[in-house]
């Protein structure tokens, strides 16, 4: 595969008639990690929900493997291997967690199969299989849905936040799995709004403000701005 | 990077190339909304047509016809409603149902919170 694993050009999307996106501009290349991070309401999530597929976007385009795909299912996508992990988790609070993970056999995959790469993923869920998904921690909720993703051995995966509401220090062991992910090749996009854990991890970093794109480059250069891109403040004359 | 090469990658490129594509609208609504509005101004013009067209003869056989005409744009009309009506409504109930779920979700958060509390 020589064509990025996924890319936007100028994608417009929004809800109903209000556009949220502006011309949004992303690249992420075959084993690659991006991180986009940007404040609340930027449109990072709608960002994730045009490259999922479940928001189509009123303009521009969506490529995944250098094939336009605008007006995919997200189902089809999903099967084919692009998985979101959303904000908030994304579980099914009121099931426990084996059976949460045997949702995931929508992708064709045996149970056993969903299961013992799950369990081999995260072993602490394996203590807890029986238990009701709602009542883990909440680190252990989002490992549930990051085993959930990774059960179904997709080839570009999406973070939603899966830093919020979370200890640091649960933050850092979730992270520390992205990274191992990512050393074995997975392509991941990351979506985040606090920077500094995720920054660690990834290859490329941008920013994005009020629906576009409005810096990418490398994580350490990327960290020297943030803060100023999040106040407002111009930078070293970027574009903000 | 990773192996550029890997079976995966391969299988996964395979899979978005066997896509089919609908050519997904942002508002899948909006072109039955354009075609009511559209059939319905066929519809006024139609009723302008057939009165002016009857009120200009006296003949009968004449007037006949332009009536069949004003009965026409009356469907017409009826029509252009009802398809603009099913377009909002189905507009309506997709936000309906989508804020149904963001409360379910919601209300489900409360009573864990409330278990774990209770604990």
């Amino acid at each position: 595969m020589t064509a990025p694993l996924l890319e936007l050009r100028g994608v417009r999307a929004g809800y109903g008639i209000i556009d949220v996106l502006h011309g949004v501009d992303l690249v992420l290349e075959p084993g690659q990690v991006v991180a986009l991070l940007g404040p609340n309401g930027a449109g990072k999530s709608t960002t994730l929900g045009v490259a999922s597929g479940q928001i189509q976007p009123s303009a521009g385009q969506l490529l995944i493997g250098g094939r336009e795909v605008n007006g995919a299912k997200p189902d089809a996508l999903a099967r084919a291997g692009v998985c979101l992990v959303p904000e908030g988790r994304g579980i099914f609070p009121n099931l426990t967690v084996s059976e949460n993970i045997r949702m995931m056999t929508f992708s064709g995959r045996s149970y056993i199969e969903v299961q013992d790469k799950a369990y081999a993923l995260f072993p602490r869920l394996g203590e807890r299989r029986r238990q009701l998904a709602g009542t883990l921690s909440g680190g252990e909720q989002q490992m549930l849905a990051m085993a959930r993703a990774m059960s179904t051995d997709p080839a570009l995966l999406m973070l939603d936040e899966l830093s919020m509401g979370l200890a640091p220090i649960i933050v850092e062991e979730l992270y520390g799995q992205v990274a191992e992910l990512a050393s074995g090749g997975l392509s991941i996009l990351i979506v985040e709004q606090f920077a500094q854990t995720v920054l660690g991890v990834a290859d490329t970093a941008a920013i994005m403000l009020h629906g576009r794109i409005t810096r990418t480059g490398p994580p350490n250069e990327i960290a020297e701005e943030l803060t100023a891109a999040y106040l407002g403040i111009d930078v070293g004359g970027h574009d903000k | 990077m990773s192996d550029e090469t890997s079976p995966r990658l391969q299988e996964f490129q395979e899979q978005v190339d066997g896509l089919k594509l609908s050519g997904g609208k942002a508002n899948p609504e909006r072109t039955t909304v354009r075609l009511a509005i559209a059939l319905f101004v066929v519809a006024v013009v139609l009723e302008v047509v057939a009165y002016t067209g009857s009120t200009g003869t006296s003949n009968a056989l004449e007037q006949n016809d332009f009536l069949i005409l004003a009965i026409l744009g009356v469907v017409v009309a009826l029509g252009a409603v009802a398809l603009f009506i099913r377009a909002s409504m189905t507009r309506y109930f997709r936000y309906w149902l989508v804020r149904l779920i963001y409360e379910d979700r919601a209300s489900t958060d409360r009573i864990v919170e409330a278990i774990k509390d209770a604990d």
